[in-house]
């Protein structure tokens, strides 16, 4: 692109001859208190709760504040930005306006703060369109229920507990159990679904969002992703804002009829950034020290995503939020409020994790209330024995610790079992089409729902010892896509398991399984 | 943060009293004179905040520094407040018992600031306006700070008017950048 100066100088004036100022009265304040994050104000008569002000410092231009609390003799604010530059009776500038963020296609492979501001170094975001973060959710009239699967690439999820696109789907783990994990498979998977993601990464360590980002642009996975950091060395106001910013970016691609993936990663350090601010500014400190409106600070931004109405669209925007529970207690305050909220959720097991179950989703535990709704057919017929298959086997598992000799259906029952969860493991950045998926779990359990009423057939799998399904399985996976890719496309193209192809699929499964060799260690 | 609810009240009690006694003027001056001594010799306020020194003495202090100079109303409110360990809310007490005085009198303080001394025709054509708008009284608190370049910003209670240059290059600034924090 060629730059002629003299052009740049014309647009400049051009620009400059269309800049009228009207001196306007705008109400002022000054600065009582600063420090933490918050300021308290005097004077600032008028202003509204939410309203953004202006902080005038004298070495470091102006920094944005939000109006959080109206007292009767000061206004309690949270400052936008570096609290160190605004010192005490500075002037304080009201604006009018109400906290916003640039949204559309030109944040897509960007990463920006809580503001919108990006922060990786590419230029401007050259947007015109604002919109308010603190939007209310959709209406009722306005929404239609989930009806389209959203893909994680995960068999143990897109089996068990499936994710349908304007779901709300908790993810709740220990630390290190595998929760990031997850979302960087998921958005990996959104490739050519026409899902715009967003990671939003709140109170997490600058080398993660580097670390994030960089893995999700070799996977080629930025092209449709925005990251919105708002990293553990930012001002807690910034943490809070966050979500809602990302939340924000998101509604532009449901509210023009695309799709979205929004990911809060993670909302128990949300909450406590809100906790600070909140106990900063003395509101009074509720159940573990969190303010009140701790349940609303969430709902609020959960009820956002939706699934539109056809008359609206037909867009849908499903969010993804994180908790991290400590020591696996998932009855502290917030994580019981975010599973109250939310339409299921993926409990993560550190024993699983640590026991090479990857990724450590407790099947037990984890649900999904309204996405079975969304499963495609093909994954319906196969999965419909897995669930209870495995929860057979948990409890099973559970007796059979004890028990020295056992009958040798019990014994089948188990081994059967441990091929279900072997064959229920992933390796991280290897997400697998749905109809991947369907034969896979097909080669595991033997199971199919046909027209002609259930298909129950011996698993391949039986007679093969447990440490060679891994490699059988990714045989397979290359068999078929050489050989049978066919397959593969028939479900694809049908969404659904017809006889004739799982009868193909039986029939390449056994030659494989005849070709197969393993060594016994 | 001095506390501003109790130093309305500290001020309300005190602009009472003087409305009855008819010292508005005298204590309005002498708070003035106080607070600019306190201004320019800190270690007034040193002592007065000073823990080790018991409050007899500083009682001592203050009589000696200031029987001679203010009115028995102002020095026994100074005593009062000293009693009370309020003294350190004096400047907002006086920044209250002001707002008071002004409303009381219909006036009303515009604090100008210029990049150079305002002359005097251009304050006198800055007070009328201000006094068409407001209908009150209308006191010009001048400030000159060459930061602002040039132009003038006019600050009336809690609205501001900003023509001066700093402003109009910065809002400048923001219109040609496109952003907006």
């Amino acid at each position: 692109m060629a730059i002629r100066p003299e052009e740049v100088s014309e647009i400049i004036a051009r620009e400059l001859a269309g800049f009228e100022k009207q001196i306007e009265g705008v109400g002022v304040g000054s600065v009582l208190q600063v420090g933490d994050g918050i300021a308290r104000v005097y004077g600032l008569q008028d202003v509204m709760a939410g309203e953004l002000v202006e902080f005038e410092t004298h070495h470091s231009g102006n920094i944005t504040g939000m109006v959080f609390n109206l007292e009767e003799d000061n206004v309690g604010c949270i400052v936008m930005g570096s609290v160190t530059h605004i010192q005490e009776g500075d002037t304080v500038k009201r604006t009018g306006r109400i906290i916003e963020v640039p949204v559309g296609p030109a944040l897509v492979g960007r990463v920006v703060d809580a503001l919108g501001i990006p922060i990786d170094g590419k230029g401007p975001i050259l947007s015109d369109e604002y919109k308010y973060v603190l939007s209310k959710a959709p209406g009722v009239v306005d929404r239609q229920p989930v009806k389209e699967p959203l893909q994680t690439g995960l068999k143990v999820i897109d089996s068990l507990i499936p994710i349908g696109r304007g779901q709300r789907e908790l993810v709740i783990g220990d630390r290190s159990t595998g929760k990031t994990a997850i979302a960087i498979d998921t958005i990996i998977n959104q490739r050519g679904q026409g899902v715009f993601c967003i990671y939003v990464a709140i109170g997490q360590k600058l080398s993660t969002v580097r670390q994030v980002m960089k893995t999700l642009e070799d996977a080629g996975a930025m092209e449709y992703t925005t990251i919105v950091a708002a990293t553990a060395s930012d001002p807690a106001p910034l943490q809070y804002i966050a979500p809602y910013s990302g939340c924000t970016m998101g509604e532009y691609f449901r509210d023009s009829g695309q799709h979205a993936l929004c990911i809060y990663d993670d909302l128990s350090k949300h909450a406590v950034a809100y906790r600070q601010v909140s106990l900063l500014l003395r509101r009074p400190p509720g159940r573990e020290a969190y303010p009140g409106d701790v349940f609303y600070l969430h709902s609020a931004l959960l009820e956002r995503a939706a699934k539109m109405s056809d008359e609206r669209g037909a867009g849908s925007l499903t969010a993804l939020p994180f908790i991290e529970t400590q020591a696996g207690d998932i009855s502290q305050y917030i994580p019981t409020n975010v599973i109250s909220i939310t339409d299921g959720q993926i409990f993560l097991e550190t024993d699983l994790f640590n026991a090479g179950q990857r990724p450590a989703v407790s099947a037990g535990l984890s649900v999904s209330r309204v996405g079975s709704n969304a499963q495609t057919k093909a994954m319906k017929q196969v999965a419909g024995r897995l669930k209870l298959d495995l929860a057979r086997f948990r409890e099973l598992a559970a007796f059979a610790q004890f028990a020295s000799d056992l009958d040798p259906a019990t014994q089948r029952q188990l081994a059967r079992g441990q091929r279900l969860v072997e064959v229920m493991k992933q390796p991280q950045y290897s997400p697998l089409t749905m109809a991947e998926q369907v034969m896979m779990i097909y080669m595991a359990t033997g199971y199919y729902k046909g027209s002609q009423g259930d298909v129950n057939r011996p698993s391949v799998l039986e007679d093969l010892p447990l440490e060679a399904i891994r490699e059988f399985e990714q045989g397979f996976l290359q068999f078929t896509r050489d050989r049978y890719p066919d397959i593969a496309m028939d479900i694809t193209a049908k969404k659904a398991l017809t006889d004739e192809t799982a009868d193909k699929l039986q029939a390449a499964l056994e030659e494989f399984r005849g070709q197969f060799t393993y060594e016994a260690d | 943060m001095p506390d501003v609810r109790v130093a309305r009240r500290y001020a309300a009690a005190l602009f009472n009293v003087v409305v009855r006694e008819n010292l508005l003027d005298t204590v309005e001056r002498d708070l003035q004179n106080i607070i600019g001594v306190w201004g320019e010799h800190s270690q007034i306020d040193e002592t007065m905040a000073h823990p080790r020194i018991p409050t007899p003495v500083k009682q001592r202090i203050l009589r000696q520094l200031l029987e001679a100079q203010v009115s028995p109303i102002t020095l026994n409110f100074l005593l009062f407040l000293l009693d009370k360990q309020r003294l350190d809310l004096l400047l907002a007490i006086e920044r209250e018992f002001q707002r008071l005085s002004d409303e009381h009198r219909k006036l009303v303080r515009a604090y100008v600031t210029t990049a150079v001394p305002l002359p005097e025709d251009q304050a006198d054509l800055l007070r009328q306006h201000i006094n068409r708008e407001t209908g009150l009284n209308v006191v010009l608190v001048p400030t000159v700070d060459p930061r602002i370049i040039g132009g003038v910003i006019v600050r009336v209670g809690d609205r501001l008017w900003d023509g001066s240059i700093r402003g109009y290059l910065s809002d400048l600034r923001q219109t040609l950048a496109g952003t907006r924090y």
